[in-house]
């Protein structure tokens, strides 16, 4: 049960920089490739914080959830309360964007009611409909959800931490306000240009033009771009962290590399690498022999550069479920 | 006079009103880009400023060269 | 013989024109009907599609057709004679022109306010839409360099008129910021405009800019080319609300004033003064310069604009059409509109040839072909309405010159502005896509190629230019055969059309066989036009094949129902 670094000194020691890292945060995301144990470290993690007397909230944006699992509890889409250590909380969620793209479907349906003759009515729904199914839909209403739960940091939780779905996905999830940001305001610059033709059109003959009052499709606009470049700047102003969860496999490890480089990209922090189910050196021939594999993957592509706090998490035996072993996660990736 | 004025300035209007309608024409493609079968990213957000095309839909689509409504649900012609 | 006389038989042969023969095309070829729904209403949106009151309409109609063009072509053909120019020039817009304009703009009309080369896609087929966009080019490709000559040889034989041409510009640009950031109604903006056009004008006639003869290495007339054509491209990279179109409004001003003093000072001269304006040119000169010409068939082709005019079908089919308001009004409209360009080019026939001061001088300028043109025009101008209205000569020269250079330089960087797009549309054929700076860079290069391929030493002259005429015949010939086919289709007589047609076409296909033997003139080759006019021959070749079986096939199928243009699908198009 050693760290396998052999190290044990300098492996405690990462750990406490890893605590320190993500005390500051108030949001932090797990992420890495499928089946690496995000679901385990992220309420590892999530635990750990709430055992130093926080709210903490472990929210799961992976469509596949295993939150509830994890815990032998149901959660749904809204939070629930899995533990209560030593004063803190540790309430859970699974995220559901099929609600909130409803609720988004609806508000739009209600805006065409009101603005489109009876006659449309129908079609503009069935064509609305369609849009809905645009696989582009189902992300941008996760990305909703994900910044309304953020809001939730500062009022109702210290922290949220969210459980990821796979790198690819994620990467581009945390990528879209960004782009959308951009998107949002090139619709905006054509809608000024549009209506500085218009202005001076109207003014033509008697010089004179009205300053229209903004339009509502403009003040939508508005809404839109604050809003998108707000996420952009929860996500990259540090108050954000990310660890990356893999394991010390040499094809997860090429993964991880390129998951980093993005982050850096995207200007998303690092604040930790985690190596889950390090293979002890001491058990047994084979295991031994895997220990050794990984120890030359791990030289050979570091997950992580110097500074960053890099916590390793050994194989273990036992079923990982449950409220006290994920108390004991906690404590082993934090203590 | 009146009439007189805006008789001279109606070719200044008419160039002014191309320019605008090509932007109105951009912005148009680009919110129902998807129902026209281009991929869109931000399928969730121009959704909701689907309501204020429907009204100039016929026009557009006419200018755009298609005879018919491109959209299956739009029986506008 | 009186310019005053010239001028009221011209005057009389074009209102007459007008009255009875317009009347005889609209009712009894076109069948104008009041009743018919036009374009305008049909697919009204307030920015293409609006239907206009029709003495509006003719004046945009107008203002868009005329420009320097109906000036150079008189002014160079006089050389023939005095008679020769006023019998096309007249008979030619009555009978011509007039029938053009009016045919296409109706043809458009029946046609949702589609354009030529539509209609030749629809009437002719697919080929006759690729000849279109071929013949375009060429006329476009010469419209360019034929007009960075005479801009050049204006700017350097009336330096007085270098300041107001770039002021103007100047002018122009100060007029679309006022217009379009500030917000300034557009009335009183280029009524300011326009004063201060006129007072760059009197700046002008102070101060002339004479270029040395070594100016920066290269000398005036190059240099000159540069720079316009360096305008030219930005200019036509510029959105058209910036620059061209309030360019669009001085020039409209300047049109009608223009006309007003060249029709007044005859006028006013000969009634009024003791020196009654004469012409001085010869009535028919038998003795022209060694190396001019014959006068058939190249007279036809010399005068394009203002006889009849290919160019024409284009404003009627893209603009004028999508804005009649009834169809008995293209009547007005289009016949009317080629009525007042004949009248441009009948006042230039007056000035070049009775403002002219003596014989002697009058010869030394026609001392060869394509030597007097535009810059007779400014002089024997200039001295008419000094002698009619006592406006200084010089003064009235940068008026006139100055008018020509604007007129001349809208139509380059439109010219370029539309190249662009062939060039575009050429590249996206080949799977090429072309940005808009590197098409217009394109046109520039080859623009700027044709234009000192002519030489500049001055005698070289405008040897372009009846090229230049001959393409725009060929496109007049295009559109007239498409109106003659409409024509046959109704089962209606298609003589008014196919007169002129056989006319124009068989000169300007004779004038370019003429010209392929000039270009390849050992002592004086230019490899170039010689190219572009074998390009021509074959396109004219091609054009009467194409328009032959097309009218073969219309008068061999059934007749058009009657209601066959309205059953038309409105689809709408937008060049």
């Amino acid at each position: 049960m050693a760290p396998s670094h052999g190290d044990s000194a300098l492996a405690s020691g990462s750990r406490r920089m890893l605590l320190t890292s993500l005390e500051t945060r108030s949001t932090v995301y797990v992420g890495g490739k499928g089946g690496v144990g995000k679901t385990t470290v992220s309420s590892g993690i999530a635990h750990a914080l709430a055992a130093r007397g926080r709210r903490v909230l472990v929210a799961s944006t992976d469509p596949a959830h295993s939150l509830g699992h994890l815990w032998r509890v149901s959660v749904g889409d809204s939070p629930v309360l899995l533990a209560q250590p030593q004063g803190g909380e540790l309430h859970g969620v699974e995220l559901d964007p099929q609600a909130t793209l409803e609720r988004h479907l609806a508000a739009v349906r209600a805006t065409m009611d009101r603005m489109l003759p009876e006659r449309m009515h129908k079609a503009a729904r069935e064509h609305l409909d369609l849009a809905a199914q645009a696989p582009g839909s189902h992300e941008s209403a996760m990305l909703e959800r994900i910044a309304s739960v953020t809001e939730l940091t500062g009022t109702e939780f210290d922290t949220v931490v969210f459980d990821t779905a796979p790198t690819g996905h994620t990467l581009r999830l945390l990528s879209l306000p960004e782009r959308l940001t951009g998107w949002t305001e090139r619709l905006l610059a054509n809608r000024d240009k549009s209506e500085r033709y218009q202005a001076a059109m109207s003014s033509l003959v008697t010089g004179r033009h009205r300053d229209e009052p903004e339009s509502e499709l403009r003040q939508m606009l508005h809404r839109r771009r604050q809003r998108f470049a707000a996420m952009h700047t929860d996500i990259t102003d540090g108050s954000a962290g990310f660890v990356a969860v893999t394991v010390a496999e040499r094809l997860p490890l090429a993964e991880h590399a390129e998951l980093v480089a993005e982050l850096d990209v995207l200007g998303i922090d690092l604040a930790g690498v985690v190596v889950n189910r390090r293979a002890p050196s001491e058990s047994g021939a084979l295991l031994k022999a895997r220990s050794a594999l990984e120890e030359a993957a791990l030289a050979d592509q570091p997950p992580a550069a110097p500074g960053t706090p890099l916590v390793s998490l050994p194989l273990m035996a036992e079923d990982l479920t449950g409220a006290e072993q994920i108390a004991r996660i906690g404590s082993m990736l934090t203590g | 006079m009146k009439t007189l004025e805006e008789a001279y300035a109606g070719p200044y209007r008419q160039s002014l009103a191309r320019d605008r309608r090509d932007e109105d024409d951009l912005f148009t493609l680009v919110v129902l880009g998807e129902a026209l079968g281009v991929p869109d990213p931000a399928a969730y957000y121009t959704m909701e400023l689907m309501p204020y095309l429907y009204q100039d839909f016929h026009a557009w689509h006419r200018r755009m060269g298609i005879p018919r409504s491109p959209l299956d649900h739009v029986a506008c012609c | 013989m009186s310019s005053l006389v010239l001028m009221l038989v011209g005057l009389a042969i074009l209102i007459l024109g007008y009255v009875l023969y317009s009347k005889f095309l609209a009712r009894r070829v076109f069948k104008l009907n009041e009743d018919f729904k036009t374009p305008a209403h049909e697919l009204e949106d307030g920015v293409d599609y609006v239907p206009t009151n029709k003495f509006i309409l003719w004046g945009h109609h107008f203002t868009s057709v005329a420009g320097a063009a109906p000036i150079v072509g008189p002014a160079v053909a006089i050389i023939w004679g005095w008679l020769p120019a006023f019998l096309w020039v007249t008979f030619g817009t009555v009978f011509f022109a007039g029938m053009h304009d009016l045919g296409s703009l109706w043809a458009s009309t029946r046609n949702k306010g589609r354009s030529i080369g539509s209609l030749a896609a629809r009437y002719i087929g697919k080929r006759g839409a690729a000849l279109f966009l071929v013949v375009i080019f060429l006329l476009l490709l010469m419209v360019i360099a034929a007009f960075a000559v005479v801009i050049t040889g204006l700017l350097v034989g009336t330096p007085s008129s270098v300041i107001p041409t770039w002021g103007a510009i100047g002018v122009a640009l100060l007029v679309g910021v006022a217009v379009y950031k500030l917000k300034w109604p557009l009335v009183p903006v280029t009524v300011v405009g326009v004063v201060a056009l006129y007072s760059l004008i009197v700046l002008g006639d102070q101060v002339p800019v004479i270029l040395p003869d070594d100016f920066l290495g290269i000398g005036p007339a190059s240099f000159w080319i540069i720079t316009l054509f360096v305008y030219g491209a930005i200019a036509s990279l510029l959105p058209v609300w910036i620059l061209l179109q309030p360019r669009d409004y001085i020039n409209g001003v300047q049109l009608f004033v223009g006309l007003a003093l060249l029709y007044g000072a005859v006028l006013i001269g000969a009634l009024f003064t003791a020196s009654k304006p004469e012409l001085v040119a010869p009535m028919w000169n038998t003795d022209v310069p060694a190396g001019t010409p014959s006068l058939v068939p190249l007279l036809f082709v010399t005068i394009a604009c203002g006889a009849i005019s290919g160019f024409h079908g284009m404003v009627s089919s893209g603009t004028s059409s999508k804005q009649l308001d009834k169809e008995t009004d293209a009547r007005f409209v289009g016949y009317f509109g080629a009525v007042g360009e004949g009248l441009l080019s009948l006042g230039t026939i007056l000035a070049v040839a009775g403002g002219i001061g003596s014989v002697a001088r009058w010869e030394e300028i026609y001392a060869n072909f394509g030597a007097g043109g535009v810059n007779a025009f400014v002089e024997g101008g200039g001295a008419l309405m000094e002698n009619g209205i006592g406006l200084p000569a010089s003064l009235s020269a940068t008026v006139l010159a100055t008018m020509a250079v604007l007129f001349a330089a809208t139509t380059m960087d439109t010219g370029i502005r539309l190249l662009r797009f062939v060039v575009q549309e050429i590249g996206d054929a080949a799977k090429f896509k072309i940005n808009k700076v590197w098409a217009t860079l394109i046109v520039v290069a080859v623009g700027l190629g044709l234009t000192f391929s002519q030489g500049l030493d001055g005698d070289g002259g405008l040897r372009i230019w009846p090229l230049f005429g001959t393409t725009n015949q060929l496109l007049a010939s295009l559109t007239l055969s498409i109106i003659a086919i409409m024509l046959i289709r109704k089962r209606r007589n298609p003589l008014p059309a196919l007169l002129p047609l056989v006319l124009v076409f068989v000169m300007s296909f004779w004038a370019a066989l003429e010209q392929l033997i000039t270009f390849a003139d050992p002592a004086n080759p230019d490899w170039l036009l010689f190219v572009l006019d074998v390009v021509i021959i074959v396109s004219s070749i091609w054009v009467a094949v194409e328009a032959f079986i097309a009218m073969r096939k219309a008068g061999r199928d059934d007749p058009e129902p009657a209601d066959a243009d309205e059953r038309l699908v409105a689809v709408r198009e937008d060049l």
